[in-house]
């Protein structure tokens, strides 16, 4: 015990490393987290299990209490909500307006305020992800336009903040999502009754989920105007929730980062224990010398690691899960999670056992060695081995002799505990390798996101309108071609086919397509020919993604069942590209529209622009609506530059997020330099007095323990480039497969030369509190030091 | 011509609540050429006297004054630049850099001190080496040297600059009598040469080879 304050500054230093190495296992706690904080909200929400969308139904109180009571049915609530377009700026943008009966009797997908009041006539609540997914960052009293079903702007102001879990997800996908009282959305939408029933259920299997939609439809039916659903009805499942796919996906790679935290801390906290032993052997052969047994001597030590290991863990253990919940609030908040903070046990069990566990097991060897030495060896040891030249480093590092003698010393120094300074390099190669890794991750992931982008070569998509927009025909072409600003227009087809049983978005261009610059990513086989065009030939060409996920290869015959039946393709050529996540069918326009028997009609136009500036494309897209609209077309408007950067914007916070955690590892991986450097250090000490003794200034101790730190680093980051390529691939390859990607790794030579630089940038700046130690004693004290 | 002179010199050193006077007022000086030795009980304040004159530690009251000069008003680095160019120091246990060769630790005062060029250090490091009889050992690291032959690496090294003043901290206490005279011969052959020599001993017959004898009890100078 007394050992804890005798040597204070090694206590807290040796405690500060076991709290940041444990801190490293909370990592593990966000998985669980999102489950319970998830399950948490379910709850709190009461998510629906079924969701069904109906045309305008109007619904009395004995049909309320009549679906309400129908078999498996827990709890029922009939909501209206008016999917329209909002400005922003000059810009519209989808939104997603949910209208609530009574707020204080809400009963299915509980709208929770976090801020501001209930909203009344033509007020809203914005919902917490608008502002985190980039689409709308509006505040409470801010007011804004929406176009009513007549095509009026109507504005309606901001009364609060809030969200439930069930609408917040469709703010990821880009609409802004509003919940307002279901007056306003009626009066907007021309809604006289609801249209969103949501249901909870008492079973969610099969059976009983296929018998409770089949008693609704037939209630709807027989009591309503009902006649079929609008759309097939949305199905929750137990223990499923929103976002689960998602964060899922991004867990998987935060797992990997998780162990290597987990390798760092243990390894950190085996070196640093093992260092604090081999530095007392003499006090314990100073035990021994007095009649202490090995039992006792152990005894004695074992409760020094125990109350450091212990008083770290529990550290370790409470900033661990703090971290974990920051994680999971970064994470979870753009699919509108507001969780409260949470303590997941199990990982605070386990980071207090792992803590404690590691530090005594740590101290074991050690201890077991330090015993065994005979006594006098012992009581003359100062923590350094005599037997320095022996081995075959100690003899390469001997050469170098036009170095100044002080960074010679440094050099050599490094030799003298070559299980300490091993272990110190590779602590600083698993900092280097996972921050060339992940930077070259996240370089690979912004190169393949931009290029996607670039490749598309229009500014603003023309589509039909997603809810019940008459067909757009090729021969409106010339009339969007006329619109200001607008440069060309070409027509395309997008759909959704069925792959064996997968849903594939498929794309189809025009031929000699302006729009799309396939040739930059055409990996194997070709594109479309002139010949394909002219005889609707039923010819493909696949995203990479497909190809693995599918086992299809060049030159296959594919079935895809469209919604016209099915018929068979031949895949003619392979895609590098990352549209649609790898996952999608090219085809010919004139195929398409043959095979949908869709005649001259598309899906929609890609517009590009003679002005490209940001104001310039909103304007155009909402005169391109405007225009549509007096033609009798309703027609949505996606404009590239705004998806190109949301999607930056997610994905930036997810690489943010992984900087963080790698910057934790390089952090725990620092210490470790640190640690090594001051226990050499203090080592050290009486040959600092000695260097004193003989004339040497604090310049040249400084020179020599830089040299030393510069020199352990350099060996780190020699092993560190080679492990940051193996991170680098372990974290595509995890993110291509949970993602379901091709994505080409990137490893730049520069991110490997700017390691080099940050690596010894970093050691130089990081040494000097531990050299500030060295260079201010003084040489008496140093000398007695014991 | 006093080299060195003490006055009033006093030393505390303080443990938690405890003080310990290892000087109380101690007078001194030592002529050049001179060969003294420092003789007293343990802790009667030798080593503490020995390193107020070396400037290792700082007095807490009086003055040192060395060839003329306040060494206890000094700054750190330039106490050691002071050191390192006018004082050869040997301690009990050699203190010898282990992954230095002979030859570098012999040079090492020297590079402290950038005196000359490195070959000229060079130079004479190997002279002083071949002074204490190890002209061919100048490649061996210390653990491959005898007790003997690592506190000759000691002398050699406190040669380096040539200082005036060579001091030693039980210089011998680590060797056997045979060694040990050896070890006094070499110093004497260097006082012959001009050099102020002082050192302290437990050893009531190397003190007897001293041309003075000051001996110490608690804190104070009691003879010589």
């Amino acid at each position: 015990m007394r050992d804890l304050s005798k040597r204070r500054a090694r206590t807290i230093f040796t405690g500060l490393t076991v709290t940041l190495g444990v801190m490293g296992i909370g990592l593990f706690a966000i998985s669980p987290l999102a489950d319970q904080g998830a399950n948490d909200l379910v709850r709190d929400q009461q998510l629906h299990n079924l969701m069904i969308t109906v045309s305008d139904v109007a619904l009395g109180p004995s049909d309320m209490q009549a679906l309400a009571s129908l078999d498996n049915v827990e709890l029922f609530e009939a909501r209206a909500v008016y999917y329209t377009q909002m400005f922003i700026g000059e810009r519209k943008n989808d939104a997603y307006i949910v209208g609530v009966q009574d707020y204080t009797g809400q009963r299915v997908d509980v709208i929770r305020l976090d801020s501001g009041d209930a909203p009344g006539a033509f007020e809203v609540l914005t919902d917490r992800s608008n502002a985190i997914n980039g689409v709308y960052d509006g505040e409470e009293r801010d007011t804004f336009r929406v176009i009513d079903h007549n095509g009026s702007k109507v504005e309606l102001r901001i009364a609060g903040v809030g969200g439930a879990l069930a609408y917040s997800s469709a703010s990821f996908a880009g609409y802004a999502v509003f919940a307002a009282d279901v007056g306003t959305v009626r009066a907007l939408g021309n809604i006289s009754g609801y249209n969103l029933l949501s249901f909870t259920l008492d079973s969610t299997d099969d059976a009983a989920l296929d018998a409770t939609v089949e008693d609704i439809r037939t209630y709807l039916s027989d009591h309503t105007s009902v006649v079929a659903f609008s759309d097939l009805p949305d199905v929750r499942r137990e223990g499923e929730w929103p976002g689960k796919a998602g964060l899922s996906n991004i867990l998987g790679t935060m797992y990997v980062l998780t162990i290597l935290a987990l390798l760092c801390s243990v390894f950190l906290i085996s070196n640093t224990m093992n260092t604090m032993i081999l530095e007392q052997r003499r006090e314990i052969a100073q035990m021994k010398a007095i009649g202490a047994r090995r039992a006792q001597v152990f005894k004695s030590f074992l409760t020094t690691s125990f109350i450091i290991g212990a008083v770290g863990a529990v550290a370790g253990a409470i900033l661990g899960i703090l971290m974990a919940n920051i994680v999971l609030d970064v994470l979870g908040s753009p699919y509108g999670f507001a969780i409260r903070f949470m303590v997941h046990i199990p990982t605070v069990v386990m980071s207090l056992l792992v803590g404690v566990g590691i530090v005594i097991v740590a101290s074991l060897p050690a201890l077991s060695r330090s015993t065994r030495v005979v006594i006098r060896e012992g009581l003359e040891s100062h923590g350094l081995s005599a037997d320095y030249g022996s081995g075959a480093l100690d003899r390469l590092l001997m050469r170098g002799a036009s170095l100044p003698r002080s960074v010679q010393m440094g050099l050599r120094n490094v030799a003298r505990r070559k299980g300490r300074s091993a272990a110190t390099a590779i602590q600083v190669a698993l900092a280097v390798g996972v921050l060339l890794g992940l930077m070259s991750f996240s370089y690979s992931l912004t190169v393949a996101v931009s290029d996607t982008y670039a490749d598309l070569r229009w500014e603003i998509a023309v589509a039909t309108e997603s809810f019940g927009g008459a067909p757009l025909n090729e021969s409106i072409r010339p009339d969007i071609e006329a619109i200001e600003n607008v440069r060309s227009a070409e027509p395309f087809i997008e759909t959704t086919v069925q792959l064996n049983d997968r849903a594939v978005i498929t794309h189809a261009y025009d031929q000699d397509t302006t729009s799309f610059n396939y040739g930059r990513t055409m990996g194997r086989g070709r594109w479309f020919t002139a010949e394909d065009y002219s005889s609707n030939a039923h010819v493909v060409v696949l995203g990479p993604a497909l190809v693995e996920l599918e086992g299809i290869d060049l030159g296959d015959a594919v079935t895809l069942m469209t919604a016209t039946g099915s018929a068979e393709f031949r895949v003619v050529g392979v895609s590098e590209g990352l549209m649609e996540n790898g996952q999608v069918i090219y085809l010919p326009l004139s195929t398409a529209q043959d095979v949908l028997g869709l005649g001259d009609d598309v899906t929609g136009f890609y517009v590009r622009t003679d002005d490209r500036g940001h104001d310039a494309i909103d304007a155009t897209a909402t005169r391109i609506e405007d225009e549509m609209l007096g033609r009798g077309f309703g027609v949505d408007t996606r404009v590239l530059y705004v998806i190109e950067e949301r999607n930056k914007m997610q994905n930036q916070a997810i690489l943010n997020l992984m900087v963080i955690i790698s910057l934790i590892i390089v952090l725990i991986s620092l210490i470790g330099l640190v640690s090594t450097l001051t226990m050499n250090i203090i080592d050290r000490t009486r040959e600092i007095g000695m260097m004193r003794c003989l004339g040497s200034r604090a310049r040249e101790i400084r020179r020599m323990f830089s040299a030393e730190g510069t020199f352990l680093s350099l060996l780190g980051w020699l092993a560190g480039v080679p492990l940051g390529l193996v991170i680098a691939i372990v974290v595509t390859e995890v993110v291509s497969n949970r993602m379901k990607l091709t994505m080409p790794l990137e490893f730049p030579l520069g991110f490997v030369l700017w390691s080099l630089v940050i690596t010894i940038v970093g050691a130089v700046l990081i040494i000097q509190a531990p050299l500030v130690r060295a260079t201010r004693l003084r040489p008496g004290d140093a000398l007695r030091y014991q | 011509m006093v080299l060195i002179e003490l006055r009033g010199l006093e030393k505390v050193y303080t443990t938690g609540k405890l003080e310990f006077h290892a000087l109380r007022g101690v007078d001194l000086a030592i002529s050049e050429g001179e060969i003294t030795a420092l003789m007293g009980p343990s802790g009667c304040g030798k080593s503490t006297m020995l390193n107020m004159i070396t400037g290792i530690d700082r007095p807490t009251g009086g003055t040192v004054t060395v060839g003329g000069v306040r060494i206890d008003t000094m700054r750190e680095d330039e106490m050691a630049t002071w050191r390192g160019r006018n004082v050869g120091i040997i301690f009990q246990f050699f203190q010898l850099f282990p992954t230095l060769t002979a030859l570098e630790n012999a040079m090492l005062p020297m590079d402290f001190a950038k005196r000359g060029t490195v070959a000229e250090r060079r130079e004479v490091a190997k002279r002083n080496l071949g002074l204490v009889g190890l002209g061919d050992k100048l490649d061996n690291l210390p653990a491959e040297l005898s007790g003997g032959e690592q506190q000759r690496v000691a002398i050699a090294r406190s040669l380096a600059n040539d200082p005036a003043i060579i001091v030693g901290d039980e210089p011998t206490g680590n060797l056997d009598s045979q060694t040990e005279g050896r070890m006094f011969e070499l110093l004497k052959e260097l006082n012959d040469r001009g050099k102020t020599i002082l050192y302290v001993t437990h050893s009531a017959a190397l003190a007897g080879k001293a041309e003075r004898v000051v001996r110490m009890l608690d804190g104070r100078i009691v003879e010589g």
